[in-house]
């Protein structure tokens, strides 16, 4: 449909440019464009955008020189004739189809931060009044992710706001604000504001249910708005961990068990949802089910997963039911896997390596021995690379590859003007990208080693509490030795006939994964707490 | 197979540091799952083909249609129909007394007939079996009480999971019943009370299919009149038959519980 309307318009403006001798090569150029000989249309019209003495066929050459490089897959090479038409300001006549072609671009190139923040800095609500609302809608929803991501959460939720309902990002919006009031909960909370938070969680609540219920919650309108939406069904999944998280938030962790349990086992969200589950568990003191989650996330199924925080919680649950011997066991595997970390990613971060070094973590399929990213653990960089920006980059990557090639490869072009230029464009743009890329890989990793340490602190207060707790149990004449303290609670209870109990004897079967319990001693003394 | 008694495969077998599954002494891990494949309230219809087996001088082939119903995940009432001959024209009636005799015989067998063994008898030894040991059941129609205390689970090189149960079956019903004498001509022996009892296992392919091997004795009391060869009275022969049956039959399941399923908005 776009096509078809590009090409109608661009019939008018041939026949206009034919009407204004002489205009020739911007004729032939058009006519080319017209004929989808686009490599021909590129060079006919950077021929133009170059040496036509009027500027509106100049102006006009250089936004179809983007379209033409657009409609061969060129998206870098296109992106950089859409942005000096829409930095050039209103003043250039195709502005806002200039504005447009560059989300083109980052939807094509996956750019969710260089793009959108081009035109971030050069927004101009006036103008961009008169832009397709669809267009428009598109645009304020990567603006309103950008400032999401840099935090600007006010400015953030106005741009998503603006997002029209029919408009295929509308859910993604709705769902970028409820993140927005999760945040909003999480800050409020931690400024002993208890009405604020949860005021922030409700209306978190609300819009993820809002988002869900454009499924109609049944299958034919489910298909209908999978048909409207972008990648709706991937934002259904993320409202329910999102739900699960805004319940526990307000507190009702009861509520927040019910959302995390819909998580699809084996599925994407699956093991965040196994740790937060059991989190909640942990704080309705269901110590046995809490156990139960941390069991399935350490399984073999999830490997080597980067998870310190799941092993500090695990000694707190043990701390919680006077299993000391247990607690100190889960801080000495935290100590000896995570914290040993650390000083290896200090070394990386600190030592001043450019961001490029860092950059081959991402963007090497295979590190050498001696490139310093070799050092990172390896479940550090599986972590880094699981974050779902890392196809991104590497999608980025293989684009502007592909385009080097390509523009190297065509003969029409071959020892043009153009040809070069537009191999410094990517060329550019591939160092800008490995600058990028190194740059979140390495503030993947000063979080990472920042994390650790949080939790390497958090570790040591544990450990801080069971010598006392321990002194207690002398004191108190009893066994430090909690199997001299108390029974084994009884296994659970079957529900009824259509569950199965299987006992676990160190066998990990794929099918029992996620409905693994614990029951364990009650070594707790009468007046421990 | 693991079963809720016998665990024997480990599924994944992959490295983990020790702490990672350690269970102390403090503690035990339990598995509560809903069963994948629960039968409670389920009927199941199934079709089996088999035949007789340990018989010493018969062998026949059979097919069963069997009708379930799961009364819980434990025990089932069944109906069955064997049978080992689809009835058409018995042929020419043979004019005498006691029981009727037919020559050329149109009915439809699956493979009645005697082993090795019979043959083997009559030449070499000059001896024949006695004809109560000769009696085959040629349909059978009958209940079933079915009892699957184990429901088991197995790992078959780490391909996929498998889940079954194993059952015992007793029960009873009517069955006609002939046999073939020397001459070809066959004998109806007439109807017999019959006791079933035996067991098997079901595999299940899907909610709603499953394989099933099935070991079944029939046991009646054959009783076999003999004419006297040229006229006045003839002789009775009486024989506990037991004709064991291996049956394997494809079952498809259907009602019971809809499984419980994650919401998701498909």
């Amino acid at each position: 449909m776009k096509t078809a309307i590009l090409s109608a318009s661009l019939m008018l403006l041939s026949s206009a440019a034919l009407a204004q001798a002489p205009a020739a090569s911007i004729t032939q150029a058009v006519e080319s464009y017209n004929a989808g000989s686009f490599q021909r249309a590129a060079l006919q019209f950077y021929e133009v955008k170059q040496t036509d003495g009027n500027a509106a066929n100049r102006a006009q050459a250089e936004y179809y020189l983007g379209q033409s490089l657009f409609r061969l897959g060129m998206y870098q090479s296109a992106l950089a004739y859409f942005n000096a038409a829409f930095v050039a300001g209103p003043a250039h006549p195709y502005y806002l189809k200039g504005a447009e072609g560059l989300i083109k671009v980052a939807e094509a190139l996956r750019d969710d931060t260089l793009i959108p923040s081009q035109i971030n800095k050069y927004y101009n609500a006036q103008e961009f009044a008169a832009m397709d609302p669809m267009a428009l809608s598109r645009i304020n929803f990567y603006v309103g992710l950008l400032l999401y991501r840099q935090e600007k959460y006010g400015e953030s939720m106005a741009f998503l706001g603006a997002v029209d309902e029919s408009s295929p990002v509308f859910a993604k919006a709705l769902f970028l604000q409820g993140v927005i009031h999760i945040r909003l909960g999480v800050r409020a909370a931690a400024a002993r504001d208890e009405a604020g938070s949860q005021r922030e969680y409700e209306q978190a609540i609300a819009l993820f249910e809002r988002i869900i219920d454009l499924s109609g919650r049944e299958k034919q309108k489910a298909l209908a708005a999978i048909a409207r939406y972008d990648n709706i069904v991937r934002i259904w999944q993320l409202c329910t961990l999102n739900l699960a998280r805004a319940y526990y938030g307000k507190g009702d962790y009861q509520k927040a068990v019910q959302f995390y349990e819909r998580i699809p086992r084996f599925s994407q969200d699956w093991a965040d949802a196994l740790f937060e589950v059991g989190w909640a568990h942990f704080m309705r003191k269901d110590f046995g089910k809490a156990l139960g989650a941390l069991h399935t996330l350490h399984s073999p199924h999830f490997g080597e997963m980067f998870v310190p925080e799941s092993w500090i919680l695990k000694a707190t649950i043990y701390f919680h039911v006077c299993l000391y011997e247990e607690a100190e066991e889960n801080l000495k595997f935290f100590e000896d896997t995570y914290a040993k970390m650390i000083p290896v990613l200090r070394e990386l971060t600190e030592k001043g390596l450019p961001n490029e070094a860092f950059s081959n973590l991402l963007l090497k399929d295979k590190l050498d021995e001696a490139d310093p990213m070799a050092k990172v653990p390896a479940m550090v960089r599986r972590y880094i690379l699981e974050n779902p920006r890392v196809e991104n980059f590497r999608h980025f990557l293989r684009s502007l590859d592909g385009e080097g090639r390509a523009i190297a490869e065509t003969s029409e072009w071959k020892g043009s003007r153009l040809a070069e230029e537009l191999a410094g464009i990517v060329t550019v743009q591939r160092n800008l990208l490995e600058k990028t890329a190194g740059g979140f890989v390495k503030a993947n990793l000063l979080s990472a080693a920042q994390t650790i340490q949080g939790f390497s602190n958090h570790a040591k207060l544990i450990a801080l509490e069971i010598t006392p707790a321990k002194r207690e149990l002398v004191k108190a004449g009893v066994s430090i030795k909690a199997e001299e303290r108390g029974r084994l609670a009884p296994r659970p209870r079957v529900v009824d006939e259509t569950y199965n109990y299987w006992p676990f004897r160190g066998e990990y079967w794929e099918d029992e994964l996620g409905y693994y319990e614990y029951t364990v001693r009650q070594a707790c003394l009468k007046t421990e707490k | 197979m693991k079963t809720t008694r016998i665990p024997v495969a480990i599924l994944c077998a992959l490295w983990l540091p020790a702490a990672a599954y350690a269970q102390s002494v403090n503690e035990r891990v339990h598995v509560l799952q809903k069963r994948d494949y629960s039968v409670k309230g389920k009927f199941e219809i199934g079709l089996f083909g088999g035949l007789t087996v340990g018989d010493v001088f018969t062998q026949q082939f059979a097919h069963t249609l069997t009708f379930d119903y799961h009364v819980n995940e434990a025990l089932a009432i069944e109906a069955l129909w064997m049978s080992s001959k689809l009835p058409f024209a018995n042929g020419t009636r043979i004019a005498g007394s006691g029981q009727a005799e037919y020559k050329d015989d149109k009915n439809f067998r699956w493979g009645e007939t005697y082993t090795g063994a019979y043959d083997q008898v009559k030449s070499d030894a000059q001896l024949s079996p006695s004809n109560a040991d000769l009696v085959m059941l040629s349909n059978y129609i009958g209940v079933a009480v079915q009892f699957s205390p184990i429901y088991g689970k197995w790992s078959l090189f780490n391909w996929g999971l498998g889940h079954a149960d194993i059952y015992l079956t007793a029960g009873g019903g009517v069955a006609t019943t002939d046999y073939r004498k020397a001459n070809g001509n066959w004998v109806d022996t007439g109807t017999y009370f019959v006791g079933s009892f035996g067991g098997g296992f079901r595999i299940f392919l899907a909610r709603w299919l499953a394989l099933r091997l099935d070991l079944r004795d029939y046991t009646f009391a054959a009783r076999v009149e003999v004419p006297a060869q040229g006229g006045g009275g003839g002789t009775v022969e009486t024989k506990i038959r037991n004709s064991l049956y291996l049956m394997f039959g494809v079952c498809l399941l259907f009602g019971g519980e809809a499984p419980v399923e994650i919401w998701s908005p498909y």
